[in-house]
């Protein structure tokens, strides 16, 4: 049973390797967001999918052309998470600190944090991961600043997942928290 | 009937006319046989003592006869006392013979008892040591035919057993039980050779659907498989069989 | 009884046979209660199916194919085998023309003879007859003063077990032939059928242009009839139905985040009666139905609430920092059982909520994931989602003793749904990366796959009992 399954799992990777895992290989984060439109997500969450494009020229509107816009623009809006974890990493503080600087010069300005979890384990109970991530994301902003009422939270679970594949590569991905305006 | 009961009563009667004969003529009928020998023996002897006394007596009267009829022959008086002696002794002596007689008769009637005594002690031992005998081998009979039948049993068992096994497993191979935790009795009824001809419900589980399923279960394990021998077949050709899946 | 059997078996030998069978059987009567009686248990059977030939209806093609509706439908239970219509000895549509024999030796136990008769252009008359082949034998009763242990005769006994009759229009045709088959699986397993039960499910469909449309269907189990009673260009998830099965419970992000929906199933009609902050998820209805248990994460955290739909009351069970989600009932309402992880993140575990003591303990031990479990509807087992190495199987726990047995061994099974009679476990699976419904028996046994439909199907949810067309009971 177990090398019947250890040997579809090996298939499944690499059918899904040569499916979809190929579009992916190599590339950053940013430029894997791009694929991410294609899938089976929701559609208002396309254009915030697509920070460096239409994200970025919707804030653009929001605020005249400051150096803030800018490093808005440059600074990475999805946080990846481990498997079944929801602790942001030390690493993406640094591009949480200009969203926070962001948020905090303009009270005014609200945030959409959104979570999500990898096709395992069961919806529901990745449903409430997802938020978990989301609100440990919300925690970092607020640890520097950010008010309550600005952020609001929410969870995908897994039903939207950024990439389709079952493999690691896609999961790791998945398992994400979405900053949002 | 009317005969047995006649012969009943004859053979009664005989028996009980048999008994009051032994009973009652027991010393008549069959003392003379026996004791007459032994009596012989013993008036032999007794006239044998007497005549000797006698004899001695008469030698002495002779003997007086002699020298007085030689001395005296004229003492008419001493004629006369003499033969009145003699007719004395002659009673006396007839006297004597009749007291030894009656003596000996007491004797022999002791003696006779005696006899019977140690007959009826004789009787009895041997009859002891018959009755011993008898129980014995009755007791020895009992004890071989209590093994041997305890071992025909043991064996018939192991038989019974087999079966019970055997038609267990057919039954079993072919009962799809339709329900857990339930428990029907069936009574089976079976011709020689083992085919079903009847299936009663005399204990049903409550559920329909479950004891059709046991009576399915039967009638398609038929024939089952039963001994030949008749009196293990016997206990086979009606017998329940619970159905309790576990 | 031992001379009558010497003389009836030796010296007077075969001519008198019966009678000397029949005295010794009168003997046995008698001498009942006397005789050692031999019993034998039998304690086990077999796992077969039940060898069963489903005849076609006389005249069932102006409607529907009544006997391969109801062949697949108890083929489908796993516990029956039919046997295929080539090898049928003879054509029959009434229990009086069967030869029972023919069937005997065909190794059949039962057989479904019916026939279909037009009233009217719509209206039609369907009689169907259930016959058990082997219990037209010969047969001991129990004698007329009802005394169970005295058999006092053999008669011939009838062999049908069942007659009924139906009108009906011709669109129930499908409808009555799922319950015709109910009503052959109850007789003779004990238990009720699920032919006639439905199921709702989330399907996928990716449309390249517009994205994915998630639709939530409600279907026959057998697939047949299925119909959409909610689309959305966003996810659609966990729909729960109601006990009476007119409603169902769903999650829908039509909104942008979850909100828990009631929809009447024949109707459209729909109420949200959850909009609260955070998540708003899980919903699973009480056993009474008055009652939705769902998870809410409107005071910080996931947390298991109870809503009572009268008074829209809303009543919190949990109380703590970690996640408490996928509430079920258990089958007299008085406890909850809930997932939760409050024993790791990542690693939850099934905890059980009772309503009498407000006390809540851990009930699944094995393994370090076990989420969404559901009751059986005896209340004895929990199915559930079990993580073994990585991969999510379902797995069965008995309550009492807590012992888990896996029932799939799949990679990303989920899902579980209880059939109504606690019998089968309806569950979601990929194949190739895509997802489809499969079948499995509580006891394992028995796997099955449902038929593949168009896009991705998931969360299945089984429908209750539902209520049959009206018959009528025709006298055996």
């Amino acid at each position: 049973m177990q090398t019947s399954s250890v040997i579809k799992l090996i298939a499944v990777t690499f059918f899904m390797a040569s499916l979809s895992g190929c579009a992916w290989f190599g590339k950053k984060p940013t430029e894997s967001r791009k694929e991410v439109t294609g899938t089976p997500g929701v559609t208002e969450q396309q254009p915030v999918q697509e920070p460096v494009q239409t994200g970025g020229a919707g804030e653009a509107n929001l605020s005249s052309g400051s150096s803030l816009e800018d490093s808005i623009k440059k600074a990475q809006n999805v946080f990846y998470f481990d498997f079944d974890k929801s602790i942001v990493k030390t690493e993406d503080y640094k591009d949480l600190e200009v969203h926070a600087g962001y948020l905090t010069s303009d009270p005014s300005k609200k945030v959409h944090i959104v979570g999500h979890a990898d096709e395992r384990g069961t919806r529901e109970y990745n449903l409430a991961l997802g938020e978990r991530r989301a609100k440990a994301v919300t925690e970092v902003l607020q640890a520097q600043g950010v008010k309550q009422e600005q952020a609001t939270v929410t969870s995908y679970g897994e039903e939207a997942p950024a990439a389709l594949g079952h493999n690691e590569e896609a999961w790791s991905l998945n398992r994400r928290a979405e900053v949002l305006y | 009937m009317r005969w047995q009961i006649s012969f009943f009563v004859s053979v009664t009667c005989h028996i009980l006319l048999l008994v009051a004969l032994f009973w009652v003529g027991f010393p008549h009928v069959f003392s003379p046989i026996r004791p007459l020998f032994e009596r012989n023996i013993d008036i032999i002897e007794a006239v044998a003592i007497d005549e000797r006394e006698l004899q001695t007596e008469l030698k002495k009267i002779k003997s007086q006869k002699q020298g007085e009829r030689s001395a005296e022959k004229a003492a008419g008086e001493a004629q006369k006392k003499r033969v009145k002696e003699e007719k004395r002794l002659e009673e006396l002596r007839i006297e004597r013979l009749k007291e030894a007689k009656k003596l000996e008769e007491l004797k022999k009637q002791k003696q006779k008892e005696e006899e019977n005594r140690e007959q009826r002690e004789r009787e009895r031992i041997e009859e002891e040591k018959k009755r011993a005998e008898a129980e014995k081998a009755a007791k020895v009979a009992k004890e071989s035919a209590e093994r041997a039948s305890a071992e025909k049993t043991r064996l018939a068992q192991e038989k019974v057993g087999y079966y019970v096994d055997v038609i267990k497993q057919k039954i079993q191979s072919h009962w799809i039980p339709s329900g857990q935790n339930l428990s029907c009795l069936l009574r089976i009824r079976l011709l020689p050779g083992g085919s079903v001809v009847g299936v009663a419900v005399i204990e049903g589980s409550g559920s329909l659907a479950f004891d059709d399923s046991a009576v399915r279960a039967v009638h398609k394990a038929s024939p089952l498989p039963v001994p030949q021998e008749p009196e293990l077949w016997n206990q086979f050709r009606d017998f329940t069989v619970r159905f309790k899946p576990q | 009884m031992k001379a009558l059997d010497s003389k009836g078996g030796g010296q007077i030998g075969r001519v008198f046979y019966v009678a000397p069978a029949f005295f010794a059987f009168l003997f046995c009567v008698h001498l009942g209660c006397v005789q050692a009686e031999i019993t034998i248990e039998i304690t086990q059977g077999s796992d077969s199916a039940v060898p069963i030939a489903i005849l076609p209806f006389g005249q069932e093609a102006p409607i529907a194919p009544f006997s391969s509706v109801i062949q697949q439908d108890l083929q489908r239970s796993g516990r029956f085998q039919a046997v295929q219509s080539h090898k049928f000895p003879e054509k029959a549509v009434r229990s009086s023309e069967l030869t029972l024999s023919a069937w005997q030796n065909l190794g059949v136990e039962s057989i479904v003879v019916g026939r279909i008769q037009p009233l009217s252009s719509s209206q039609y008359q369907v009689i169907f007859e259930l016959v058990d082949v082997y219990k037209g034998q010969q047969k001991m009763l129990p004698s007329q003063n009802g005394t169970p242990d005295n058999p006092s005769l053999f008669i011939q006994n009838n062999s049908v077990l069942l007659a009924q009759e139906f009108i009906i229009h011709a669109s129930e045709s499908r409808k009555l032939a799922h319950q015709i088959s109910d009503i052959i699986y109850e007789r003779l397993t004990g238990e009720r059928g699920i032919a006639l039960t439905r199921i709702a499910y989330v399907s996928v469909v990716v449309e390249s242009k517009q994205g994915s449309e998630y639709r939530l269907e409600v279907a026959d189990l057998d697939g047949f009839n299925p119909r959409v009673i909610m689309r959305s260009k966003k996810p659609l998830m966990s729909p729960d139905w109601s006990k009476d099965g007119s409603k169902i419970a769903y999650v829908s992000f039509e909104n942008g985040r979850s909100e828990i929906f009631i929809q009447n199933v024949s109707t459209g009609r729909r109420e949200k009666i959850a909009p609260y902050m955070g998540l708003n998820t899980a919903p699973a209805w009480s056993p009474d139905g008055n009652k939705l248990a769902l998870s809410l994460s409107k005071d910080g955290n996931s947390e298991i609430y109870v809503l009572h739909l009268e008074t829209k009351r809303l009543e919190r069970l949990t109380n703590d920092g970690a996640i408490d989600t996928e509430p079920a009932w258990a089958p007299d309402g008085k406890a909850l059982i809930f997932t939760s992880d409050r024993g790791g993140e990542g690693k939850p575990q099934i905890y059980q909520f009772s309503f009498e003591t407000r006390a809540t303990k851990r009930l699944t031990f094995e393994g370090d994931y076990n989420a969404r479990g559901r009751f059986t509807s005896d209340g004895r087992h929990i199915i559930m989602v079990n993580r073994q190495n990585g991969q999510f199987h379902i797995a069965v726990q008995e309550v009492e003793t807590g012992t888990v047995f896996w029932l799939t061994d799949g990679v990303f099974d989920e899902s579980p749904t209880v059939a109504p009679n606690g019998r089968l476990v309806l569950y979601a699976t990929k194949e190739g990366g895509k997802g489809l419904l499969q079948a499995v028996s509580v006891d394992g046994r028995v796997r099955l796959r449902l038929p593949a439909r168009e896009g991705e199907i998931r969360e299945p949810a089984w429908s209750p009992f539902p209520i049959g067309l009206r018959g009528k009971g025709l006298s055996l």
